[in-house]
């Protein structure tokens, strides 16, 4: 019994420290940011990324996004901590999307509920 | 008594010399780039030699951290995970020196998820805890298709279908020797193990047919 609760302890370390699924990608790398003044503007998920992870627009712009990876995905407002119910898309496979018109002005978080490293931001100026 | 004395400093002198060549052999496999300028007439035997030796690590690192913790054994434990995340940063690197930075950030904890699923499977084969073996299995399965989507999305030339049944048969031959370790049978886990390790390059060796497919102007010696 002693030796199961060690085992269960140590699994425990390596479950919780570096070796959890810890998010990595940064959202707002200084090469992967797009400006976009048009009223559409466009968002690419491939290889598990959303392309570019931030994407700054004017208000009134409708975001669509596109699923490239034959594998479903989640466009759900806030961070895996904090979800805010603003707008939750599902990207069933490849080649499907969802679009969201930002109406105002402010720096929204997305991220995908299945791969939580995933994240991504929509700047509306 | 000085016979033994030799044969004793005999032994050490082995071990010290085993010691020394595992300790080079991690420090340059650490320093690995796949994308350095080497001496080899061959990047594509670059390639593929590098994939199999990372992807086969990760299964002799995993074997022995879920045989260390099964076995209580939390020192060699501890050094057993930290090597094995070594390695997953490793693997990472090579997708990264592949493709991009990019990729290598989305890939890494993705990888990281699988052996998160290989814990799970771990603690209920420790506690005896049947539904959540199965979860972990379940949801291993499930990762299986996440990964084929991944590699598939980043390579044309790698059928989604395809990946997802070998890193199937990744998880099911591991997960032999994680239930060999828990029945602290350790003729069938080291038999599960080799079982294992062999499988890894049904992944390895495909996976660099497609990168230099893929790409042939920088591994444009593949055979």
């Amino acid at each position: 019994m002693k030796r199961i609760m060690a085992t269960l302890g140590f699994l425990a370390v390596l479950g919780l420290v570096g070796l959890s699924d810890k998010p990595v990608v940064g959202i707002a790398s200084g090469d992967n940011v797009e400006s976009n003044p048009t009223p559409g503007a466009s968002v690419t998920i491939q290889t598990f990324q959303f392309r570019p992870a931030l994407l700054e627009v004017k208000a009134g712009t409708r975001v669509t996004w596109t699923n490239q990876d034959d594998i479903l995905h989640t466009i759900t407002s806030g961070t895996p901590e904090s979800p805010d119910s603003r707008f939750n898309g599902r990207l069933q496979g490849k080649g499907s999307t969802f679009s969201f018109t930002f109406t105002q002005a402010g720096t929204y978080s997305y991220f995908c509920t299945r791969h939580n490293s995933m994240r991504g931001q929509i700047r509306v100026n | 008594m000085n016979k033994m004395f030799a044969r004793l400093t005999g032994t050490v002198a082995l071990i010290a010399l085993l010691a020394t060549g595992c300790s080079m052999a991690t420090a340059e496999r650490g320093s690995m780039d796949l994308s350095m300028p080497r001496t080899s007439t061959t990047k594509y035997a670059d390639l593929r030699t590098g994939l199999n030796t990372l992807f086969g690590e990760h299964v002799i690192l995993a074997a022995a951290a879920t045989g260390a913790a099964l076995g209580g054994r939390q020192a060699e434990f501890k050094a057993a995970a930290d090597a094995l995340d070594s390695n997953s940063i490793d693997i990472s690197r090579a997708i990264g020196s592949v493709y991009d930075v990019e990729a290598e950030k989305a890939f890494l904890p993705l990888w990281r998820k699988h052996i998160s699923f290989v814990v799970d499977y771990t603690v209920g084969a420790a506690s005896n805890d049947k539904a959540k073996q199965d979860k972990a299995v379940s949801d291993l399965l499930g990762y299986a298709d996440d990964f084929g989507a991944f590699l598939s999305s980043a390579n044309p030339n790698l059928p989604k279908a395809t990946v997802a049944e070998l890193v199937k048969s990744h998880i099911l031959t591991l997960k032999e020797v994680i239930d060999a370790q828990a029945a602290k049978d350790p003729v069938k886990a080291y038999t599960a193990l080799r079982m294992a390790y062999n499988h890894m390059q049904m992944i390895a060796n495909p996976l660099a047919d497609a990168i230099a497919k893929q790409f042939p102007d920088r591994y444009a010696s593949r055979p």
